[in-house]
């Protein structure tokens, strides 16, 4: 017997800042919203073993990075959007104050944005990016570095890619 | 462990936190599912899960069943091993290069030359693409050396270049990475769907004794995992480069072609060793 009230504890503690993370690494609400659902829901059918991880919360991150990496290849080929449920009846946009912040990270590669959010918004460091994502440290460390740089070029703000001491 | 900061914590210095913390506002008034809605939603999807494996497990009779008959009987192996290449006693014993890796420039998929750069850290014993897979290092060879190129957006491949002490020892190190590969575990079909494809061993290029594909891809994933992986080795006599693929999805369209292609495998092979 799963542990629903467990499951809802867990959903309502974390979805909202989950949903956060996931918009920055797609630079989309309304395509995070749905899959930081999906991702929960997923969570669900397996909450007996999830439940039991070390880290639930990067469980979900991991496989709402997955939805949409899948969902970017099937639209980078053309093939209709998977999901079942379509988008979300009330699509979000972002608040003026923040369309030139996602429009530049739209910009940027996903692999750098997807390192940059895991190492400055979630706190993981180069070592527990590296082991998300599994890919080596100085990947990690690579990415960070030109996804700075980037970010701080579209957006014109110099101090951002002065962020070296950190990794 | 001293540069993680908790997810909440304020990080004055941190310019690109603050700066991706704005989104915050956005998250906050957008609308989430109760969780009641989303536990619906799973349960909705296990029940087309479960209707969708009656139909696959149909399919997986079939192929089974068509697959013994062909094979003669081995059901029980994920694969047919390519017969293997015994090298000649004459073959010749060959030494690296002096650069015998991969260069980012060399990275041509699909006809289309990709933006690689070649990691400057050691590759990381403990990160294996494929843990059924056998680490080159354990082969026994003589003399290794390895690199790691990554691309943006997705992709890392990771080569060893091994020289054995003769090409027999070398062909034996084929074939124990292709027996691993055939015997890999491919998981519970009720949470992912493999597309594996087992080892394929072709001859052709000059200079080279023998060469080995193999792919395996996993979609879509469901936990946190590996989504698309290929071998791919090439041996010249008593050296074997073995390329490792890694990345979320595959990059080329075409099911049938290989990303670590044919002509990749020579370049790699015509790099490895000295001329």
């Amino acid at each position: 017997v799963k542990d629903a009230s467990g499951f809802d504890a867990f959903y309502t503690g974390t979805s909202r800042r989950v949903l956060h993370q996931m918009y920055a690494m797609t630079g989309n609400l309304a395509d995070a919203q749905d899959l930081v659902q999906e991702a929960y829901a997923r969570a669900w059918q397996r909450w007996s073993s999830v439940s039991t991880y070390d880290d639930p919360e990067a469980w979900i991150r991991t496989v709402a990075w997955r939805l949409a990496a899948s969902k970017w290849r099937k639209t980078k080929n053309g093939v209709a959007a998977m999901f079942r449920h379509g988008p979300p009846p009330h699509a979000p946009e972002p608040s003026i104050d923040n369309v030139a912040l996602v429009t530049a990270l739209r910009q940027i590669p996903e692999a750098q944005r997807r390192t940059i959010v895991l190492h400055h918004l979630v706190g993981l460091s180069v070592g527990e990016v590296a082991h998300e994502m599994h890919v080596p440290d100085g990947t990690v460390k690579a990415r960070l570095s030109r996804g700075r740089a980037a970010l701080a070029q579209l957006l014109t703000d110099d101090s951002l890619s002065e962020e070296g001491s950190h990794v | 462990m001293s540069d993680r900061l908790p997810p909440t914590a304020p990080r004055g210095d941190d310019r690109v936190r603050d700066t991706l913390t704005a989104l915050r506002v956005d998250a906050e008034g957008c609308g989430l599912s109760d969780p009641a809605s989303v536990r619906r939603r799973g349960q909705a999807r296990t029940r087309r899960q479960a209707l969708a494996g009656v139909c696959a497990a149909v399919v997986v009779v079939a192929v089974v069943i068509t697959g013994s008959s062909l094979l003669g009987g081995q059901a029980d192996k994920h694969h047919t091993l390519p017969a293997t290449h015994t090298p000649s006693p004459s073959a010749p014993t060959l030494r690296l290069a002096a650069d015998p890796l991969l260069r980012g420039s060399d990275m041509v998929v699909a006809g289309t030359q990709l933006s690689f750069q070649v990691s400057p850290d050691p590759v990381p014993e403990d990160q294996r693409p494929l843990q059924c897979i056998p680490s080159p290092t354990t082969l026994g060879a003589a003399e290794r050396k390895a690199s790691l190129l990554f691309a943006d957006p997705d992709g890392t491949v990771v080569e060893h270049v091994l020289r054995f002490a003769d090409a027999t020892t070398a062909a034996d190190a084929v074939t124990e990475l292709s027996v691993a590969f055939a015997s890999c575990t491919k998981g519970k079909p009720s949470e992912v769907t493999v597309d594996d494809r087992g080892p394929v061993r072709a001859n052709g290029v000059e200079g080279v004794s023998e060469t080995m594909n193999a792919a395996r891809l996993t979609t879509p994933i469901a936990d946190a995992g590996l989504a698309y992986y290929e071998l791919g080795i090439t041996r010249s006599s008593n050296v074997v480069v073995v390329l490792e693929w890694s990345s979320l999805g595959k990059p080329v369209a075409d099911k049938k072609a290989w990303v670590l292609s044919r002509e990749l495998l020579d370049v790699a092979a015509h790099r490895a060793v000295q001329p």
